[in-house]
Formats: C-alpha cells, structure tokens, sequence
C-alpha cells in the first residue's frame, strides 16, 4: 500500500474546495424553494393562519355591514369640506358636499377654491372636483387651476382626468371635461398629458390639447420634437402665434402618479451582458477542467484575467490561474512566481490562506520562486 | 476601544479593532446595527453573503456531492428563514449558521447510510446529476483520494474529521456545536484517523492546536 500524505491531500482540497462557489442557477433556486418551503411551514404558520382567519373575518364583516355611501348634500361655500378654501364665489354657488370624502361638485353657479397646499381651482358649473394623494381630479365640468410653486425636491404634481393624467410642473391652465373627452388650454407654465395607453404630450404655454387622442400612426414616431413646420402633434393645437414648437413625444411612460423608477435599459443590458459572458467563461473553464485541457485552460484564464476589470473577478481568475499552475501544469517556478504576484495584486485577499497552503505544499520560497 | 460592530455587508458582527474608532464606538451587541445607523440585514443580504461558504461546508462533509450540498444549504438557510427574527444578532450568523449546517450534514448522511435512504434511492431513482467536486478534480489524484477515504468514513466520524482538518476547530468546539460529550469526540476522530491510517494514509495524526 502507498503511503499518501494525509495533511498535504487535505491542503490541496482546501485549495480545490475553496473556490468552489454555489453555481448560480443553484443559488436562484435554492433562494426560490427557501422562500416557499418558508411561506408554507414554519413556526409561522399557526399565527399567520390566526391572522389570516382573522382578517378574513374583518373583512367579511365590513362587507355585511357595508351601507351605501351618503348622499352628498347641497351646501354654500361656508360648509366647505376640510382642505378647501373658498376664495371667491358667485351668489348662486350651489355645491354637493359628499359626506364621506373631500369631493365636491357644483350645482349652480361658480367658485375658486384654495386647495390646502396644492393650489387654486376656479370651478364651473357642472364641475366635480376632489383632492386625491398627490394631486387632483376633475371627473366633470370646467375648472381653472393655478398650482403653486412646488418645493424643489417635490417634484411634478398633477390633474387626474377620466381619460388621462396630467402633470404639472407650476403653471396656469384651464381644463374641461365632457362626457366622452376633454380639453386643456395652458396659459403659463408647462404640462405634460399622459393618456392610459402610455403616450405623453407636452405642452408649451398657448397650447391646447383635447382628449381622447386620436389613435397613434402606424410608424413609431422619432423620439426627437418634429421638423419646424412639421404638422402638430395628435391632438395638440396651436396658438394663433404658432411660433411655439410642438412637442408632442410618445415617451411610453406611465403616468406619474405613482412615480415609478425603472432600470436603464443601457445599464441593464450592460450587468445582463457581463453576467452572461461570466457565466459562459465559468462553463468553459469547467469544461477544459473535466477534459483535463489545462494548457488550454491557463491560457483562457491569462486571456480573461488581461480583460477583466472587476476586482473580486480578478482575483478569483487569478487563483483559479495559480491552482492550475501549481496542481495540473506542476509548473513550480511559474506557480510560485504567480503567487507572489497575486498578493501583490490582492494583499487583503480572500484566498489567503488556501495560497498559504499551496505554497508550503509545492514549496515555494519566500521571494516567490520555486525550489 | 474593542467592541462588536455591525457589517451590514457581512451580515454579521465583527470584532472592531483599536484604533479604529468609529467603528468602534457600538459597543451595543444585539442592537449594534441601531448604534451605527446601518439597517439591519435582510435575509436575502445573508443569503448572499453566506450560501457559498456553507455550500463549500456541505461539499466537504458530503464528500464532494453536489447534490447533497446543494440539499442541505437549502434546508440550512429554510431553517435561517423560518428563525430570522429570532436569532439572537449578538452572535455572528455564521456561527449560528455552521452549526447548524454541520447537525444537518450528519442527519443527511445517517439518513443517506439508512435503509429508509437506500430505498429512497432505489424508488425514486435518485442519483447525482451532477459531477461531484472529486470527479471535477480527478487529475488532482490526492484530493479526489483524500475525499474518498473520506467519505468512506460514517456520518459522525466523517464530519468531526472534516472539522478538524478543514475548518481547524478544536475538539471542545466541535462538542459544542455538535451538542456532542468532548469524551465522544476524542473517540469519534481516534476512529476516523484509525481508519485512514488504516487506508495507507500517513500524517493522519493530531492536528496543530487541537
């Protein structure tokens, strides 16, 4: 029976072992199945099914003792709800003050409203109004809206149409809306109007919009603002000045309420990218690994480890590239030489005390060369 | 000053060194994430931080099997989720979390060695899809060798070895985490050293420290 050494085969598994990691699909799943196997069972479960039962219950009793809303009431502009402000009104002011809620609606008449924090709305007759978190909305009639300056750091607020939204940046403009469709006229300031179906349209003082928009050319329209002279945007028409630019834009944004940050496509496509590439690099150096192709091997490393800019990728590369010098090409001298320039390179390295290992295991001196 | 800081990167609590002093300054163990105004982690940032190294765990207790690695770091982190809230963030996690990997590799094994295991095996048709760290390393003959021998071992044996050689702990230690007499230990690794000697392994003896 050959004697092996017991201490050295377990210095150079350490080294094998240490840079195994958890191989991604893996570490997906496994996450994943934690996730469930933890949402199902689990000391949890008995108090969360409590909860649950419990808010079943809740729920199933605010459904049975559900009575329909009040009906709104006929006030002046003295029985305001909270939140408003009455700033002028007509003589015949009759509003519908909904019991429940902050939506108001005028009957007869006209008023302008300060709206607590938000602005002023001048309401028409026919107009149903309400404030709502973020901004307002205007399910009927004509109004007037000056917002005030938003703070910086606010950010836009906006007017909630039944066909659209529309975002305000601080400005002056007047919106109506009918039955099947409105219309906004912007007299200071600029807007934005976000239809449902995801177009955005600018606008520039002296512009009015009227919605619904008409349906969008079959072409997808250049994100740049069109050529001077270029017919006006759907919808949008112009002032008797005509001089102001058109800047209808089908951005494909959502509305802004509720402000929603998506990831660069670019940036996305670039991590995507490098994490592919990582992975197909992982997949060939296990090939070459199983096919015992470690010529090959050190070469795509050295090739890899010259690309990479990543420190944690690079030091991983390089050890990677030192275990294969030192256990299957059994080049001493290079083996040795690597691992010195690896400390150099990664002085507060991961892998210090696998290389440790190596290196008493094949010998090296302390300047870095072999025997 | 030397005190217990909270590394929201690590998820864990290092010992803070003198002289780095604002660091330092959160003394305050369970809570330390409150004294230095970093959240606490989340599980997923312990998740990330962690799974590797008790994967790495698993391979070398499991000899090298990918599978049954990959099986035990699943259970090993569903325990870390269902006890979350409840684990005491005085302590570092990867205490908590190698003790626990370690009962639970020795459970999987006795169960794998166990007829209930063998006919598991037999009627579902388990096997190892995937290559096992020693097939990996096949032209590396001392390492796949040595993984051999050792998964030759039983399950207690095997895995107080494994702590001993891999993870250089020290036989009061592995008592403790095992929840094992320090008697039992001595006689658990006197085994397994008999047996690799008796292998034609050579240095199989006490380790540095032990």
């Amino acid at each position: 029976v050959t004697r092996r050494d017991f201490k050295q085969a377990i210095a150079a598994a350490k080294v094998e072992l240490g840079r195994v990691e958890m191989p991604a699909p893996v570490a997906h799943r496994v996450l994943r199945n934690v996730k469930r196997a933890g949402r199902r069972g689990g000391p949890g479960l008995a108090l969360g099914g409590l909860a649950l039962a419990g808010a079943c219950a809740v729920a199933l009793l605010s459904i049975v003792g559900r009575r329909p809303a009040p009906p709104a009431v006929v006030a002046g502009a003295a029985q305001l709800p909270d939140g408003f402000e009455s700033v002028r009104t007509s003589p015949d002011l009759q509003l519908d003050v909904a019991r429940a809620g902050s939506r108001i609606g005028v009957r007869s008449g006209s008023c302008t409203l300060r709206v607590t924090g938000w602005g002023q709305v001048t309401l028409q007759t026919g107009a149903s109004f309400a404030p709502v978190e973020g901004g307002v909305e205007l399910s009927r009639g004509e109004a007037d809206f000056e917002v005030d300056k938003r703070a910086p750091g606010a950010g836009s607020t906006f007017v909630r149409v039944p066909q659209g939204t529309i975002e305000i940046t601080g400005t002056r403009f007047r919106v109506s809306e009918g039955v099947d469709g409105g219309t906004v006229h912007l007299d200071e300031g600029a807007i934005r109007f976000h239809a449902p179906d995801g177009r955005t349209v600018a606008l520039t003082p002296g512009q009015s919009l009227t919605w619904p928009l008409p349906p969008p050319p079959s072409a997808p329209p250049s994100e740049d603002a069109p050529p001077p002279g270029a017919p006006p945007a759907p919808g949008v028409s112009r002032t008797s000045s005509g001089a102001s630019a058109v800047l209808a834009r089908p951005t494909g944004k959502t509305p802004r309420p509720p402000a929603r940050v998506a990831p660069e496509p670019a940036v996305q496509a670039a991590q995507e990218g490098a994490v592919d590439a990582t992975a197909a690099l992982v997949e060939r150096i296990a090939d070459l690994r199983a096919e015992g192709r470690y010529d090959e091997l050190a070469r795509e490393l050295r090739t890899a480890l010259a690309r990479e800019t990543r420190p944690l990728t690079r030091e991983r590369l390089s050890f990677e590239l030192g275990s294969v010098l030192s256990y299957h090409l059994t080049d001493r001298a290079a083996a040795c030489a690597h691992w010195a320039a690896h400390r150099r390179a990664f002085p507060e390295g991961r892998y210090a005390q696998e290389i440790s290992d190596v290196e008493a295991s094949i010998r090296c001196t302390a300047e870095g060369s072999g025997p | 000053m030397v005190g217990k800081v909270f590394e929201p990167e690590a998820c864990s609590y290092v010992h803070a060194r003198p002289g780095k002093s604002v660091r330092a300054v959160a003394e305050v163990d369970p809570g330390a994430h409150e004294a230095t105004g970093a959240s606490p982690p989340s599980f997923d940032q312990c998740y990330t931080t962690h799974r590797d190294r008790i994967y790495r765990l698993c391979l070398r207790y499991g000899g090298g099997r990918q599978g049954f690695a990959e099986d035990v770091t699943q259970e090993v982190f569903i325990r870390l989720f269902e006890n979350f809230d409840r684990i005491d963030r005085g302590e570092p996690i990867e205490a908590w979390l190698y003790a626990v990997a370690s009962r639970l590799c020795i459970s999987r094994l006795r169960r794998d060695r166990s007829f209930r295991g063998w006919l598991q095996r037999v009627l579902h048709g388990h096997r190892e899809t995937s290559p096992s760290v020693a097939q990996l390393f096949e032209r590396n003959e001392a390492v796949s060798a040595v993984m051999a021998a050792i998964d030759r071992l039983p399950p207690r044996q095997r895995v107080v070895l494994c702590m001993v050689a891999f993870d250089g702990k020290r036989q009061r230690e592995i008592a403790r985490v095992l929840r094992y007499s320090e008697g039992y230990v001595s006689r658990l690794l006197s085994q397994a050293r008999g047996a690799l000697a008796a292998a034609g392994w050579q240095n199989v003896g006490r380790e540095e420290g032990e």
